[in-house]
């Protein structure tokens, strides 16, 4: 028998695996961005210094041309997200926001749902607009693939309920 | 208080003046058998002894007749004796019955009829006999461990530590100051999420609650919104 004290703070708690609004979402979609944007300059930080510790006369800057930087980005996104979904159920941007993602029976993503996912909502953010509409607060993506985006602020996803334990409702 | 008096169910109070009584009538036939039976007794003495004087003839017609006649006295007494204590156990029997169904109606009728606690007031000095029980020798006896036994000590334990918001006072006084901020950014962006839902509702004309429940894996106790979304349960 032991003890269980929510670490939540009370105001929090009655939302806790409720689904995500649009502003909360975004927010954590924009974090998302400028990690990935910054883990690729980052990168090209990178290969600048190691190119220049190569052959420092003939240093020159990479080229970036905007299709490369793009495409390079686009799968940054979807390896990164595909990664954050399948294991914790959140990326960095989640994390600040106390969301997590989830499949329709609670867990986290398997990786090929997570790399679907992914590759929906890099090709079509817009599809996250659908929140306002949906009595859900579900996106496109969540319809399609059967997912939700929850707030969640524990550290990490809670085992799975046993057949005893209760649950509250919410304050 | 009701002005129930208990009485033992198989109460047999002694009864002096009433067994006394009783006894009187049933002694008075014992000393009765027991006089005749001396009478019996001393006639066939004499009947015996005249006879020795008159010789053994007639001692034996004697002791043929006297005999017989103090024996059959005896008797007599004997059973007078066992009528007289028969009539005396009926009696206090039915003496029993009688105070077994009149005391509790006597008392409770008393009871009722004065102010038990002010009387008790009145004239019992409470503190002093407070002052002499023996708390010490009471909690010695007392079994602790039955006590604490029966008593919910993980569900106090988790209540209180509810009530006092436990998390928030570690927060408080240990937490970081980027905890601090990204709970107040998580909550501005659950209010704004309120607020737009709000929003978007009106606009739509939509009515009733946003179903925002999430898959119920997590009932244990935790992550609490698992229920359906109904009305007053939804956070507002």
């Amino acid at each position: 028998m032991t003890a269980r004290v929510s670490p939540i703070p009370h105001a929090a708690r009655p939302y806790q695996g409720r689904r995500a609004g649009l502003i909360s979402r975004t927010l954590a979609a924009v974090v998302d961005l400028v990690v990935i944007v910054t883990a690729f300059w980052l990168g090209y930080a990178a290969v600048s210094v190691a190119l220049f510790a190569v052959e420092p006369r003939d240093f020159h800057f990479p080229d970036v041309t905007l299709a490369g930087w793009i495409a390079t980005e686009y799968a940054m996104a979807v390896v990164y997200l595909t990664l954050g979904w399948s294991t914790s159920g959140r990326t960095v941007g989640a994390l600040v926001m106390g969301l997590r993602v989830l499949n329709r029976s609670g867990g986290p993503m398997r990786p090929v749902g997570a790399l679907l996912r992914a590759l929906f909502c890099v090709t079509f953010p817009l599809g996250l607009l659908w929140i306002l509409v949906s009595a859900e607060n579900r996106s496109l993506q969540d319809l399609v693939l059967r997912t939700s985006v929850v707030y969640d602020w524990h550290r990490r996803i809670l085992p799975a309920a046993e057949p005893a334990a209760t649950s509250r409702g919410p304050a | 208080m009701d002005g129930q008096v208990p009485v033992p169910a198989s109460s047999t109070p002694r009864f002096g003046p009433a067994s006394s009584a009783v006894d009187l009538v049933a002694g008075t036939a014992v000393i009765g058998a027991e006089v005749a039976a001396g009478m019996a007794g001393a006639v066939v003495g004499t009947v015996e002894a005249v006879g020795r004087v008159l010789g053994r003839p007639v001692a034996g017609l004697a002791r043929t007749v006297g005999a017989p006649v103090g024996t059959r006295i005896g008797r007599a007494a004997d059973r007078i004796a066992d009528r007289g204590r028969a009539e005396r156990r009926r009696a206090e029997a039915d003496l029993v019955r009688l105070l077994d169904a009149l005391v509790p109606e006597v008392v409770r009728a008393v009871v009722t009829r004065i102010d038990l606690t002010a009387l008790v007031r009145q004239q019992v000095d409470v503190n002093q006999v407070a002052a002499e029980i023996d708390v010490d020798a009471i909690a010695r006896r007392l079994d602790v461990d039955a006590v604490i036994a029966r008593v919910d000590l993980i569900g106090i334990t988790e209540d209180v530590l509810d009530r006092i918001d436990l998390p928030e006072i570690i927060r408080e006084s240990a937490g970081s100051i980027t905890t601090e901020a990204v709970h107040d950014v998580r909550m501005t962006g659950i209010g704004a999420d309120e607020a737009v839902n709000r929003a978007i509702d009106r606009l739509l004309r939509r009515r009733g609650q946003r179903q925002t429940a999430g898959p119920a894996q997590r009932a244990d106790g935790f992550a609490q919104p698992v229920v359906p979304d109904r009305g007053e349960d939804s956070p507002r």
